[in-house]
């Protein structure tokens, strides 16, 4: 038998008793046999030298290679000689394997949920600049500079940030970009804004200066009323995934007229009444409305050519309802142990 | 605000239970978010008549009492010294609750006391928590009701008067209707919603009785622009306590009673939504009342007795010497009507909103006066308000009219008419709506209303200075018909697909896989203050807040990095070996805002470069985006970043041939001032570039047919020689049988000679169109041993011993 022959013999060799091992104790003798320094490896290794010069690289070579294999099937082999254990001793109660996981932010888990959900209604889903000017964030949006709303305890504005559209805010809204939307899009459009926005406000458990809103406006020829609460009715069911009911109620929004706050009965109790609900049977959700003129003026459409409706969404008070956060702080917090629950 | 139903009630034609004027207000006007029924915990007490007293045959203390309440005599025993036949009591029925020992409150059951049945309870006043109305003179002194003249049995609360249900209205949905910020105004729409009639006061017009001798009263009004109307009048009154219901009604809204004459203002503004004010006509010079701007720097000390420092934006009524009154927001003390008081100026205004809003701001006073005016009242409102205060003064304080009536009115806003189109108004609402039912609510809201070829024409009263266009029409319509009855419709549009450009899908997809490589998703603050920049050392120029809250909280960020160390900095306490991820929003100057996405690595060798490294990899391999990596090269872009870079261990990630983000490790130094020992490695790229640069799909390459010969190959190599060079000279060597190879090993330390580091590698070689055999693989494998020590200085091992 050739020099060669004999290593892939002695391999397939080491191989068959290894499949055989019970017990660590074997498979320490079987090292010392195979792998050792007097073993039988190290004694074909040592026979290599007695070999023809033009055969020895690549006797060698081959000889390096089964040299690995076979510490390597000694490694797994010792492995699973670690990790069986005997019936007896088995305890299935032991705690699976911690594998070491990332963590999506239940904010942007939640923002992916609703883009989905909106992607799949045909909607663009879009994001925008979180710094702004006055025009886009106000004025575009039938907000004049009288309005309370524009107070300045409310925006955050820029330094040296005049621009020829007022001075930059740090958006108070998502709803800046309805208009930069429809100033480069014609109608009919779908689309939903989902990020950052700002207000300076006092922080509490539920009031923070930073939070994420959904925006959503649809335009064409003839959106009605009705159109709006079938859209909103079915993305809520999207999101709570069940049939939610809701209910329209009067409220005012520069921006839209007619305007109503959307409210859904509650989830939790099926609208009999709870802690969450306030004991109303109903959670208020969202502010929306039908489009003003003044809006689509500003967009540059033709006056009496389109209707449209819009709606905003806080994302933050819907992911502290699925999960039951008590703290709107927590989501700026970067805690591990908030972000690792997740 | 608060409204008072037994008040609205008084406007209404027929009686509307408050469960149902609450359910119309929310669902038709205003949210109601909170409805406080007064008489509640005085449920189940009713006023009881003693008719008879017998001792108790156990007790000497106690009695036996039996108590007329109306249809019945019930008995109970009774410990009240103060109890005698024929006096009338505050009786509570078994259920009824009340507060054991002045203690807690607990719900009455029938009892023995001392072996006698005692089916109900007199109280005192502890027990009903009325200690305000009957204070009691000494213990166990029941109430002895004298003073209430209501029938035997009537409901305490109602013989009371505290029989209210207190409906609190959120502001915030009415900013827009100034009309609605009165007891009056709410009537107005709960009838309409109920489709019941609405019944306001008549306002009757007064005059000085005739041959009195008038006396002199001057009114000038410098400011028309900001006083759209003014009226006044002297009058004398005797100042003194209000009636009841006039406190009752005062208190059921939260207002304080204080006298008269202020109780009558403040109830017609609550009544009218129409502010008032009253002076002491002796404290006002010349009896003459003098509306102009504040003086910069003039002072008036307010009614709450804070001296307030004014501008010339801001408005007072004056007289011709000094300022009696913050214009709208607040009186002031030295015209204040007191007790002594015998004769008022009664003023009443219409004043610019904005004015009015702002002063408010500027001097931080906020009140009732305030919160009406800057929602933009009417001047029709003034008359109504004047009249009704002169005739509830002339009633409740013996008032008289003492000179002429001044009215001066240089602004009267007028009401234009809308054209509302039936086609327009169902079209919007996507419902049809009876054409009758849009004339009658109009009608009913007090708009002329007049029809004509499918179209009205609607001239709003001018109390709805808020109607000012069809849209408006039609929200007044929809809301009163019932916004729940119209049946959801579902969008009928083209199905389009969104332009790739505008998907932000590919940007989250680097987020998820970042979080498949066991970062943790953060979300910080776009804010930072000046101790991060210190910090970091970050001096390039940044945008700052004009009005942060607060220093912490003042720049706008510049780089995700400082937030991400401040992550690992409030977490590397308890947590080792972080990795963290975020998505965001950075501003470089206020045209220059960028989406970033960056992570950090901590751990306690340079393997955290590599990890973070390897993650921009991983994530663009996903996306399908060819990326490189050189020598890191500062460049403005990375301004920012500059300050966590150590210039030895950096590289900047490359797309398209332009750098788009930096991977590198933070200094120790800087690592420490956000006390942290580990090190940290971090990854921050812009990801429009990115996404410009993806290809969407990755290609395929099909299985190979023949099988892999795997050879390993551990050499020793100066650690001066880059990875790259060796890398290169593998690659050339291998061709084209070397079909893939992975470094799988970097060693350094013993075992390895100094200023060497040993690589292993894992080669594999395959022949595309047949099997390979060991020999041919081994042969290019030498190839490669001796290209490697042509180039460099290896020592291959496993080899030193025949060498």
């Amino acid at each position: 038998m050739n020099l060669k022959d004999q290593f892939k013999n002695l391999k397939l060799e080491a191989e068959k008793e290894l499949s055989f091992l019970k017990d660590e104790k074997t498979w320490e003798r079987l090292r010392v046999e195979y792998l050792g320094r007097k073993g039988k490896l190290t004694a074909l290794m040592n026979e290599l030298g007695a070999v023809a010069e033009a055969e020895k690289p690549a006797l060698g070579q081959f000889a390096n290679t089964v040299k690995a294999e076979l510490k390597r099937a000694f490694e797994t082999a010792r492995h699973s000689v670690r990790e069986g254990t005997s019936e007896a001793s088995f305890d299935s109660t032991i705690p699976g394997t911690n594998f070491p996981l990332g963590h999506s932010h239940p904010i942007t888990a939640m923002r992916n949920e609703v883009a989905d959900i909106f992607r799949s209604l045909n909607f663009t889903v879009l994001e925008g600049n979180e710094l702004e000017n006055e025009w886009y964030n106000f004025e575009a949006l039938n907000i004049p500079p009288t309005h309370p709303a524009r107070d300045i305890q409310d925006t955050f504005f820029v330094k040296g940030g005049e621009s020829k559209r007022g001075k930059r805010v740090m958006r108070t809204h998502t709803s800046n970009m309805q208009i930069r939307v429809m100033e480069n899009h014609a109608p009919p459009l779908r689309a939903v804004v989902i990020g950052r926005v700002f207000r300076n406000e006092a922080t509490d458990a539920s009031h923070q200066h930073t939070f994420h809103q959904v925006e959503g406006f649809v335009v064409d020829k003839n959106i009605s009323v009705a159109n709006l609460v079938y859209t909103l009715k079915t993305m809520l069911s999207g999101i709570f995934k069940k049939d939610v009911k809701v209910r329209l109620r009067p409220s005012y929004f520069p921006f839209v007229e007619p305007g109503f706050e959307l409210d859904f009965a509650c989830v939790n109790c099926e609208g009999r009444g709870c802690s969450v609900c306030k004991r109303t049977g109903w959670v208020e959700m969202l502010g929306c409305g039908m489009i003003h003129p003044n809006v689509f003026k500003a967009a540059g459409y033709p006056k009496g050519a389109y209707t449209g409706f819009a709606f905003g969404m806080g994302l933050d008070r819907l992911v502290m309802m699925r999960h039951g956060i008590d703290d709107v702080r927590h989501f700026l917090g970067s805690d591990m142990r908030f972000l690792e629950q997740f | 605000m608060k409204i008072s139903y037994n008040w609205l009630s008084e406007y209404l034609a027929k009686k509307v239970p408050p469960t149902k004027v609450a359910e119309l207000l929310t669902m038709t006007i205003a949210e109601v978010e909170t409805t406080e029924d007064l008489g509640e915990k005085l449920a189940g007490v009713v006023v009881g008549v003693i008719e008879k007293i017998d001792s108790h045959p156990n007790a000497d203390r106690l009695k036996l009492v039996t108590v007329n309440v109306g249809a019945k005599t019930l008995r109970v025993v009774c410990g009240g010294t103060n109890v005698c036949v024929g006096m009338r009591v505050a009786f509570a029925h078994v259920g009824a609750r009340v507060k054991w020992h002045g203690e807690n409150w607990t719900t009455l059951e029938s009892a023995l006391i001392r072996g006698e049945k005692s089916e109900g309870m007199i109280c005192s006043s502890v027990e009903l928590e009325l200690e305000d109305q009957y204070p009691p003179k000494a213990e166990r002194e029941i109430i002895d009701l004298k003073d209430i003249s209501a029938k035997t049995g009537t409901p305490l609360a109602q013989a009371l008067g505290v029989d209210d249900v207190v409906f609190t209205i959120d502001n915030k949905s009415l900013t827009h209707r100034a009309d609605l910020f009165s007891h009056i105004g709410i009537a107005r729409e709960v009838a309409v919603a109920a489709g019941i009639a609405f019944q306001e006061p008549k306002i009757v017009k007064r005059k000085a009785p005739k041959g009195a001798r008038l006396e002199p009263l001057t009114l000038r009004m410098e400011e028309k622009r900001f006083c759209r109307r003014n009226m006044n009048v002297i009058m004398s009154v005797k100042v003194g306590p209000s009636p009841d219901w006039l406190k009752r009604r005062l208190e059921s809204v939260g207002l304080r009673s204080i006298n008269n004459v202020v109780d009558v203002t403040n109830y017609v503004m609550l009544e009218y939504g129409q502010p008032h004010h009253a002076f002491d006509a002796s404290k006002v010079a010349d009896h003459t009342i003098v509306v102009r701007r504040a003086r910069d720097g003039e002072q008036v000390t307010t009614l709450d007795g804070v001296q307030r420092k004014l501008t010339r934006d801001m408005l007072v009524i004056a007289d011709p010497e000094k300022a009696l009154d913050i214009a709208g927001v607040m009186g002031g003390e030295n015209s204040e009507v007191q007790n002594d008081t015998t004769r008022i100026i009664l003023e009443v205004s219409n004043l610019d909103p904005l004015i009015i809003r702002r002063t408010s701001q500027s001097l931080g006073l906020r009140t009732e006066g305030v919160v009406r005016w800057e929602k933009g009242l009417t001047t029709p409102l003034v008359e109504k308000g004047f009249w009704r205060a002169v005739e509830l003064l002339q009633d409740i304080a013996d008032a008289k009219i003492l000179s002429r009536i001044l009215d001066k009115h240089p602004v009267k806003e007028r009401s234009t008419g809308i054209t509302l189109r039936y086609d327009y108004l169902t079209r919007l609402i996507g419902q049809d709506i009876p054409a009758d039912s849009v004339q009658r609510i109009l009608t009913a809201l007090e708009c002329v209303v007049r029809k004509s070829h499918g179209e009205w024409k609607v001239t709003p009263p001018i109390f709805r200075q808020d109607l000012r266009s069809e849209e408006d029409c039609i929200e007044e319509v929809a809301r009163i018909v019932g916004y729940n009855s119209i049946t959801p419709k579902p969008l009928l549009a083209t199905l389009e697909l969104p332009s790739a450009q505008a998907d932000l899908s590919a940007e989250f997809q680097m987020i998820q896989t970042c979080i498949e490589l066991q970062c943790a998703e953060v979300m910080n603050n776009t804010f930072y203050g000046d101790e991060e920049r210190a910090k970091t050392g970050m001096n390039m120029p940044h945008i700052e807040l004009e009005n942060s809250q607060s220093e912490e909280l003042k720049y706008l960020r510049a780089s995700l990095l400082p937030g991400l160390l401040s992550s690992i900095e409030k977490n590397i306490r308890t947590t080792r070996n972080l990795r963290f991820v975020e998505r965001g929003h950075i501003f470089r100057a206020p045209n220059d805002e960028h989406v970033a996405l960056a992570a950090v690595v901590t751990g306690d060798t340079d393997r955290v470069f590599f990890d973070a490294k390897g993650m921009v990899c991983d994530l663009c391999r996903r996306l399908g985006i060819d990326i490189a990596f050189q020598p890191y090269a500062r460049n403005g872009n990375f301004s920012a970043e500059e300050a966590f870079v150590t210039q030895a261990k950096a590289v900047n990630i490359v797309v398209r041939g332009r750098p788009i983000g930096i991977v590198s490790i933070v200094p120790l130094s800087l690592a420490r001032s956000f006390h942290t020992d580990q090190q940290i490695g971090f990854f921050h790229l812009f990801t429009a570039p990115l996404m410009a640069a993806s290809s969407g799909a990755r290609s395929f390459t099909r299985l190979p047919e023949f099988p892999n010969v795997y050879l390993d190959l551990a050499f020793e190599v100066p650690d001066t020689v880059a990875f790259e060079s060796i890398e290169r000279a593998i690659r050339n060597a291998g061709e084209p049988l070397l079909a893939s190879y992975e470094l799988f090993d970097v060693y350094e330390g013993a075992q390895v000679r100094d200023g060497c580091r040993s690589l292993a590698f894992h080669l594999v070689y395959r022949a595309p169109d047949r099997t390979l055999t060991l020999e041919e693989a081994a042969r290019v494998h030498d190839t490669i041993i001796q290209s490697l020590k042509k180039h460099f200085t290896i020592i291959v091992r496993g080899e030193t011993s025949r060498e």
